[in-house]
This record gives structure tokens, sequence and C-alpha cells, in this order.
């Protein structure tokens, strides 16, 4: 009885469908751990181990770390200097790198500074740095009107020791 | 058999007062402290009594029908027969069921209107903010014209009415002093406002309520009607810049937290500390409670809310900084005295 069935070609082709449904859910799920994150309590972090550290792949890959850290970009006040379209080597979004463009290479900018630019170190958590170091990294890979739109959302957020008032 | 069904009723009737009096307290529309919440009270009692009697009524009818038409099922004619009674019956009724209806809109009218006529005409003396997961509060100081910044605890001045902004910075969140007024949304975009009266003294207790992430739970506002001198008072005080510490240990914390972590997300006016994105904490200690209401403000709480955050609020904004415990003890004694 079950090889009859198996031969008949529309329940072979419902179980064709079955398991491309099954292979399609499991793609989906496994989308899921970019959005994954952790909360309770969590130590400060440390700086990178070195270039082949491995939690670069978890904080440029991981929306919120790098969402979170867009919004420390803005609150530290980042975006003063670094805003969209900033000449030269202040824009961050142009894939060109003068200290290097990979994240524990933009962590050892953020915490030690570079020309004309102070260091971080002692003002921001690691981790926090991290979260700036992964969004900073994946600024070139998204699309101008992306950013801006982006930043329409972050409108409201202080920047810095400036505020405009929220949303309005 | 009777005293069986009294002891049933008398359960009952614990219970219910058991359950209504939880309808008091601090954060509760059923003891309103304001003319807005209070109309507003009013009308939903008049909605209760209302809508109470309408439906008793039809559940009296339904029983007694059941009641007189017990085994006359199989005698019922097929034609009903000409019944003035009944006509007067259904008459009154419908009339009756007009004249309710009539009753709460009229009553829905009179209280939209109160509450319209209620709206701020001049500026706006208070500002709230959400923003995840806390209340930025600004105050307008009448001595000098500008706005003075505070967070999560808000006074209100009794009898008078207060013009109030709301906003938001990031997501919705919903404004809500069940005690004070009625719910209104924070939408980003968008300035919404109300007026609160408040009629009585004392302290209530505002909550989000519209879902806005992790911790929307644990985002209350703490909200103290003053008297208009003691209104005064705090608006004079939360003016003033940050107290200067008292002895070394204190301007050891003072310095942690301006060049330290601290100072890159708070302000203390006063000090070097001037950034906006976390809650002002110019004075701190003069607050009832820590992080919108997840804590108490005690040296205790504070200590492990500094070395901790995320175990007492988990996925609030704030890092753990990574003090050492001296350092933590330092900056939790200096705020602790900034009154």
């Amino acid at each position: 009885m079950p090889n009859r069935a198996a031969g008949k070609p529309d329940v072979r082709l419902a179980a064709a469908g079955r398991r491309v449904a099954v292979g399609l859910f499991a793609v989906l799920l496994a989308a899921c751990s970019v959005e994954k994150r952790d909360v309770g309590p969590s130590p400060p972090g440390s700086a990178p181990s070195g270039p082949n550290d491995p939690r670069e792949k978890h904080y440029t890959t991981n929306f919120y770390e790098m969402s979170e850290g867009g919004r420390l970009f803005r609150w530290i006040g980042c975006d003063r200097c670094h805003a969209e379209g900033a000449p030269g080597f202040r824009n961050l979004a142009d894939a060109q790198w003068r200290q290097g463009g990979s994240a524990p290479q933009i962590y050892a900018s953020i915490a030690h500074g570079a020309p004309g630019m102070p260091g971080y170190d002692g003002l921001l958590t690691p981790q926090q740095i991290w979260q700036l170091a992964g969004y900073v990294h994946g600024l070139q890979e998204v699309k101008p009107n992306m950013r801006r739109r982006n930043a329409d959302a972050q409108e409201g957020e202080p920047s810095g020791a400036t505020w405009s008032g929220g949303l309005r | 058999m009777s005293g069986r069904a009294s002891r049933i009723a008398s359960l009952f009737a614990g219970l219910c007062a058991a359950s209504l009096a939880g309808c008091a307290g601090p954060q509760s529309v059923f003891s309103p402290a304001s003319d807005q919440a209070r109309w507003l009270h009013g009308l939903f009692g008049l909605m209760l009594w209302v809508c109470g009697i309408a439906y008793l009524l039809v559940l009296a009818f339904l029983a007694v029908a059941l009641w007189r038409a017990r085994g006359a099922l199989a005698e019922t004619p097929i034609t009903e027969p000409h019944d003035g009674r009944l006509q007067w019956g259904l008459r009154a009724w419908a009339a009756l069921i007009v004249a309710g209806l009539l009753t709460l809109a009229v009553a829905s009218f009179l209280v939209d209107r109160a509450l319209a006529g209620a709206e701020p005409r001049g500026d706006p003396s208070v500002r709230v903010t959400g923003q995840q997961w806390w209340w930025r509060i600004e105050v307008k100081d009448p001595a000098s014209g500008r706005w003075v910044e505070s967070a999560n605890e808000l006074h209100l001045p009794l009898n008078q009415p207060t013009p109030v902004e709301v906003v938001s910075a990031d997501v919705i969140h919903s404004f809500w002093i069940p005690n004070l007024s009625g719910k209104i949304d924070m939408v980003p975009g968008r300035v919404n406002r109300l007026t609160i009266t408040p009629r009585q003294l004392g302290w209530v207790r505002g909550q989000c309520a519209e879902f806005c992430g992790l911790q929307h739970a644990q985002m209350a506002l703490d909200v103290k009607v003053d008297s208009p001198a003691d209104y005064a008072a705090w608006v004079a005080r939360q003016a003033a810049p940050a107290a200067a510490p008292k002895d070394p240990v204190a301007a050891r914390g003072l310095a942690l937290v301006q060049d330290g972590t601290c100072g890159q997300c708070h302000a203390l006016r006063g000090t070097a500390a001037a950034a906006r994105a976390a809650p002002d904490l110019t004075h701190i200690a003069g607050r009832r409670f820590l992080a919108a209401g997840a804590a108490p403000l005690t040296r205790g709480s504070l200590q492990g809310w500094i070395a901790q955050p995320q175990a007492l609020k988990p996925g609030a904004e704030m890092p753990a900084t990574g003090l050492s415990p001296r350092d933590a003890e330092a900056v939790a004694h200096y705020l602790e005295g900034l009154t």
C-alpha cells in the first residue's frame, strides 16, 4: 500500500513540497540568530584579542549590536564630525580606511584615537566600542537612502550635549 | 440548605469587597485626584449604572418569560392574539433604551467638551519625553523662563491647570497617570498636549501604557502633587546646579563621573558632564526611585545599579561600566549627596 501510494506522481510531488517547506522553515529559523540578543547581567567586555578575535563575527553581523552601535554613534556625538557625507577621511561610509577597516581595527581607532580624533578608551565600555565598531564596519554596506531613513528615525534623540527636544 | 447558601453569599460578598479594595491606591482610575480624572470617572460610573441596569432588566425579563412559559410550549398558538398591555410594554421598553442611550451620548458629549475646554491655550509649562525606558521631564522655571531638566519624577501644583506637552524621542510610548488623567500617546514626530488640574495633594504613580520594548513594564513615573509653594520650591531646587562634593571620596566620585563613562551619556549641571542621552543626574538623590521606578533610591540600589544595571533592568541602555568596587562606591557616595 505505501509503495503504491509513493508511486503516484501527485503524492511524490506533495512529499517533495513538504520537504521544501521544512527546508525553507529551517532557513528562516537560522536567520533568527542575527536578531538574537543577550539580556541580563553581563560583564563590560574586553578589547579585541587580535586581528582574529572570535567576537568580530558577532558584532559585525548581529542586527541588535549594530543598531545599538548606531544609537550610541548619535548619543555620544560621533555624528557631529562623522556626519552623513562628511568630506575626506571623516566619511565612514566610503569604504576607504586609513587605519584599517576590520572591526578590531576600527575598535582600535575608536579606543586609541586617530589624527584629529580623541581616543574613547575609558570613556566608553569595551562592549560599547565593539558595538560602535560593528556599526561603523557595516556602514559601507548600507545604502544611502537606508542610512538617511535611520538618521530620520533618530532625529529626536540627543547628540552629545545637544538635544532638539524629541521628534516633532 | 439555607445555612450553606448564606455562607456562599457571605463568601461572595467578601470577595467583592476584597476586589473593590484593590481599586483604590496611587495608580487607579477609581480614586481620581484631578478635575480631568473626576470627569472621566463620573462618565465611567454613569455608563456602568445605565448599562448595568439595562443588563439586569433584560436578564430579569428573560427569567420571568422562562418561568411563565414552563411546560406551555406545546400549547403555544401559531398566531399571537392582540395584547394591548404587551404593546405598551414594548413601547415603554424602547423609550427606556432611547433614554439610556441619550443619557450616555449627552454625558459623553459634556465630558468631551469639558476636557476640550480645559485644553491649554498658552505655552506648556511641563514637557515630558518618553524614551526607552525612562521619562525626560522638563519644567519651565518661572524665575528665569528657561527649561529645567529632570527625569522620572514629575511635580504638579495643586488646583492649577497645568498644560503638559508629551513627545517621544524614539518609539511610541503612552503617558498615563490613572489618578490624574486619561492616557495620551507619545508619538514620534508629533506633539500631544493635555491639561491636568490636580485636586489632591500627595504621591501618585504613572506608567507607560503602550508597549515600547523590553523594559516597558519598568517605565514608571513618580508623580507628586505639591502645594503651589512646595511646587515653586521644587522647581527652584531642580534649577540649581549640582551640589559640590562635601568630602574627598565624593570629590573622587565627581571626577570619575565627569571624566569617565558616566559623563558620556549623563548630565550633571554645574560639572563637566553635559551629555543628554541618559537621565539628568543633577538632583538624582532628591528622587524617590532609581531607573524609572525599578528600585527605591537608596545607597544600596545606587551601588547595585552602577555595578550591574543589567541585573536590575535587563535590556536597559545603561551598560555595566566595569568600575572597580572602590570607584563604584565613590560614585555612589557622590550621587547620594545630590539632593
